[in-house]
């Protein structure tokens, strides 16, 4: 029996704790002190740091606490609706007729929603519904902070590599790289991905490209859409979204004996626009070390709208690999479909381009939950600050010496403009009752 | 001719912003109430060509003050003035604030044409209305904890035993109000710190297809904002007032003001392109 005591009392304890405030402080100042310390300029940890089991055991008993307090905050609203304030005395009447209508107008004019209208007593209150701001806020966050969890535990995000007209099937081995959360899901081929056109936007700051995508499930097109930075195709929990775009240029070395020809893919940063795309080729395949530097618009005049895909060329740097030194062999421009020299009997041509694109992939079952929590969490905001609940009560007390009127005020917020408006409210009072009694 | 234009405005704005806090200043410290009234005309006569040169950048570029250090920094500083202009308007009793706010924009003003930049072209990902949403909740946030602060500055000039603190006693409200007004200042501006997260991140979601992606300015944003949070609950829960609350709130703002313009001179990252 003493131990069962012990055990309930150790219980009660701990969940009192749980559900404490100074807890709830003590993590978030935990939290704040992990963040700092993650993103310092010096060793900067980046997202590894934030994923670290020491991270998200921080980010769970947030979670508990913020559920605990969050259903003690509500349990406390439900238990007590209605604040019956504490009356202080306005001062003696003489004359007892109750409350007259412009006592009424005084406080429906200062927003107050009578409750109880008696001869002896009025009630009012107003912004009831704020009391629930706080409320409604945690609960967006414990929303945003479960459906975090569910994506670090059930998501999967996978890069994919396309070129226009290629079919793309969702098994393991097809995705350039690929993320799994802790629990892995090896349901793949739930779809095949269609790029039917890499659209190229010419701009005067360069090229803007989008893709038009299909995606394949059971043998049906079920989405297409034009994917664009800004502009994912999601599908319930799945959603694609461009990530990288560039071009592959098709170079051909030609020497007396040899005739070698390779693609060089070349990109721009992830979504971003680009007027020139550069890269260093260097594959054992071919004898040479190239700089590569793609130029959809040699002619183009940056910022003078003549930007256009007409004139394509290439810079090529060529170095010798064999020599020590990495001699510079041939350092210019080569247009498409133009063949230079390079060395006694080898020449190198640039045989023509075409776009590519990849984009990620991303399983989120969080989604809807983050996305509901965002909603709720600002509902619970607004609520928070445009509604401040505040309750007023005002009571005649009839005793044998005549009878005095009294006022009282509650307010969760903002204590101090509250009872300067009572105040205000008080002193109305007053002077309607000394003018009814006169 | 665009940039002699820019930089021409912006250097009338900070001849005005600089004479103002002069005014500010010499009617705090010598207790002059007419050259606190002056000062504020002079700040609301620099709003002027401040404006224009916001305009017209904003025409000349064809997008917002977003783009750059100097567009933030001068955007910044004039959501913060044009907030305590407008705080003025409804609180006129509240001026000796002035005296905080005045140099702060004069140097952000100043700051701002000292990093003077060309136009950069917005990328094709920036036009959308979340970023535009973000943005803007940015410089609301900027300027709500500013005058927060500065409330809680003057809170705790009052506080002072000295002359200057019984005159500010003599013009101002009742301490206990400058300190709840500085709490409600500090609260809206939590909210405006809250939606700015939420729009810059729902942003990220459809342009890089992560809500959060542990970039310093996010993780910077975050902490301040859990700051605030603290700030709030101490406030609420466990009865923080005055001296306490007025400390804790200039430090949270020192962390935001990192935040909104220090990372991109600390750090290079996804926001570097476009605030540097």
């Amino acid at each position: 029996m003493q131990i069962k005591d012990k055990l309930i009392f150790t219980v009660t304890r701990l969940l009192r704790y749980i559900s404490s405030i100074k807890l709830a402080l003590i993590i978030l100042v935990t939290t704040v002190v992990l963040l700092t310390v993650g993103v310092n300029p010096w060793y900067n940890f980046n997202a590894a740091f934030f994923r670290s089991w020491l991270f998200t055991l921080v980010l769970a008993v947030l979670l508990i606490n913020l559920v605990f307090c969050t259903y003690k905050q509500a349990k406390r609203i439900f238990a007590k609706p209605v604040v019956k304030p504490v009356l202080r005395e306005i001062g003696a009447i003489t004359s007892d007729t109750g409350f007259s209508q412009a006592v009424r107008g005084c406080l429906v004019n200062a927003g107050f929603h009578l409750t109880v209208d008696n001869p002896q007593e009025i009630m009012g209150y107003k912004g009831r519904v704020g009391v629930w701001g706080p409320v409604i806020f945690h609960l967006g966050l414990i929303l945003i902070c479960i459906g975090i969890f569910l994506q670090i535990v059930f998501s999967f995000s996978g890069r994919i590599g396309l070129v226009p007209g290629q079919v793309f099937t969702d098994l393991q081995q097809n995705y350039l790289s690929s993320d799994y959360g802790l629990w892995r899901n090896n349901g793949e081929s739930r779809f095949k991905l269609v790029l039917h056109e890499v659209k190229s936007k010419f701009k005067d700051d360069g090229i803007y490209a989008t893709g038009d995508i299909s995606v394949i499930k059971g043998g049906e097109e079920v989405a297409r859409q034009d994917v664009n930075a800004g502009n994912p195709l999601g599908l319930g929990i799945w959603g694609f979204y461009k990530d990288e775009f560039g071009y592959y240029v098709k170079i051909r070395i030609i020497t007396e004996d040899k005739d070698i020809p390779f693609d060089v893919g070349l990109s721009t940063f992830r979504h971003e626009n680009s007027e020139t795309y550069r890269d260093i080729f260097d594959n054992p395949d071919v004898p040479y070390k190239m700089s590569i530097e793609f130029i959809p618009d040699i002619d183009s005049v940056r910022g003078k709208k003549s930007y256009k895909p007409n004139h394509p060329a290439v810079r090529l740097m060529v170095q010798n690999r064999a020599a020590q030194n990495g001699k510079v062999m041939f350092n210019d421009l080569v247009r498409i479909g133009q063949t230079a020299a390079i060395d006694k009997n080898t020449y190198v041509k640039f045989e023509g381009y075409f776009p590519w694109l990849t984009l990620f992939f991303k399983i989120e079952p969080g989604i809807y939950l983050i996305n509901l929590g965002f909603g709720v969490c600002l509902g619970g905001l607004v609520l928070l600050n445009l509604l401040v609940p505040q309750y007023i009560r005002i009571k005649l007390v009839t005793g044998a010496e005549g009878s005095r009127l009294f006022i009282g005020g509650w307010t969760s917020r903002y204590q101090n403009s509250f009872q300067h408006r009572l105040t205000q409210i008080k002193s109305d009072l007053s002077q309607l009752f000394s003018e009814e009694e006169n | 001719m665009s940039t002699l234009v820019e930089v021409g405005l912006d250097w009338i704005a900070v001849t005005f912003y600089a004479l103002s806090t002069c005014l500010f200043v010499y009617g705090f410290v010598f207790k002059k109430q007419r050259a606190l009234k002056w000062g504020l005309l002079l700040a609301i006569a620099g709003l002027i060509p401040h404006s224009a040169a916001l305009l017209y950048r904003w025409y000349i570029s064809g997008h917002g003050p977003w783009m750059r250090r100097y567009e933030v920094y001068t955007s910044l500083a004039w959501t913060g003035l044009l907030m305590f202009i407008v705080f003025q308007w409804r609180r006129p009793d509240f001026r000796p604030l002035g005296v905080v706010i005045m140099p702060g924009t004069v140097l952000l003003v100043g700051l701002a044409v000292f990093s003077f930049s060309q136009i950069q072209d917005v990328p094709e990902s920036f036009k959308t209305y979340w970023l535009i949403l973000h943005i803007y909740f940015a410089k609301l946030a900027y300027g709500t904890c500013l005058i927060g602060t500065a409330l809680a500055v003057i809170y705790l000039m009052i506080q002072r035993t000295n002359g200057l603190g019984s005159w500010l006693r003599q013009r101002l409200p009742d301490p206990d109000r400058i300190d709840e007004l500085s709490y409600r200042f500090t609260a809206f501006g939590f909210v405006m710190i809250g939606v700015m997260i939420a729009a810059g991140a729902i942003w990220a979601k459809n342009a890089w297809g992560s809500y959060w992606s542990w970039d310093p300015v996010e993780t910077w944003s975050l902490i301040s904002w859990i700051l605030y949070g603290i700030y709030l609950h101490l406030r609420r829960m466990h009865g923080w007032k005055g001296t306490k609350a007025a400390l804790f709130t200039i430090g949270a703002f020192s962390v935001l003001i990192f935040t909104l313009m220090g990372i991109g001179i600390v750090y290079v990252n996804n926001h570097s392109p476009y605030v540097n």
